[in-house]
């Protein structure tokens, strides 16, 4: 058994060939890789900004829940996740939003304070998920 | 779980590469310098492909090979760099697009632009 491509929609930047140069998740076996992603931009529905860590950590957890979901997978499956925060001011505020997804036996989880490579961008959470298949 | 190590040691603090079970979690490199011609790599592009090259060399000194790659770490000096270094890894990865996070962070040497690290995915027979 290979690696598999976790197919999803979405829209984002091009690049050559036409597609960005990662996955958004990958199967390999038993598990499944999900991307890091970010929590910037705006609400599709009222163009409101993710200006507050509270609004980016979801928006970066409800992509990763997308990401899953695509994989056949779900967010109690998730085993360890990497949170790369822009400020430990941040922490507590990130915690609060975070616990909205893994009410219960979150996974593992490491925490970095570090700096992303657009402003504006405050959190960026990747994910490791264990899903057997049938 | 079955940890063994097959690559050459490059460094007495960390193995290049470590199998656990089915995966192969592969440390964090730079790509400073081509091992062909000697000579230092000093921009993010030659940087990037050699940090490729290095992953692909060490999965395939164990028996794997660059499509195994699932997952990939980057660590990035400077955020400028994300274009140029998105081209180049483009440029060499092409459609096999594991996961990827990329984090800005100070980096050990001043003339170290880019590391990368990863998790290939390749079952024992």
């Amino acid at each position: 058994m290979k690696k598999q491509v976790v197919k999803m929609s979405g829209k984002g930047p091009k690049f050559p060939g036409g597609v960005r140069p990662f996955s958004a998740a990958i199967r390999a076996g038993d598990f499944i890789f999900v991307s890091g992603f970010h929590g910037g931009g705006s609400n599709p529905e009222n163009g409101e900004k993710y200006d507050t860590i509270e609004a980016q950590t979801r928006q970066c957890l409800n992509k990763i829940k997308h990401a899953l979901e695509a994989a056949g997978a779900s967010m109690d499956d998730a085993v360890k996740c990497t949170v790369f925060i822009d400020s430990g001011a941040h922490f507590e505020k990130m915690n609060e939003a975070y616990r909205e997804y893994f009410p219960t036996d979150p996974p593992a989880r490491s925490a970095v304070v570090t700096q992303f490579v657009r402003p504006g961008m405050m959190i960026q959470i990747d994910c490791i998920a264990y899903h057997p298949e049938k | 779980m079955d940890i063994e190590n097959n690559s050459q040691q490059y460094n007495k603090n960390q193995s290049p590469i470590v199998r656990g079970g089915d995966f192969l979690f592969i440390s964090h490199r730079c790509g400073r310098r081509n091992p062909e011609t000697g000579e230092k790599n000093t921009t993010i592009e030659t940087q990037t492909i050699q940090c490729l090259k290095k992953m692909k060399r060490f999965l395939e000194d164990d028996g794997a090979s660059f499509n195994d790659i699932t997952q990939i770490t980057i660590l990035l000096e400077n955020a400028k760099d994300m274009e140029a270094m998105n081209k180049a890894y483009f440029s060499y990865i092409q459609d096999k697009c594991p996961a990827r996070m990329v984090i800005v962070t100070p980096l050990f040497q001043p003339d170290m632009l880019i590391q990368m690290g990863g998790i290939a995915y390749h079952p024992l027979k």
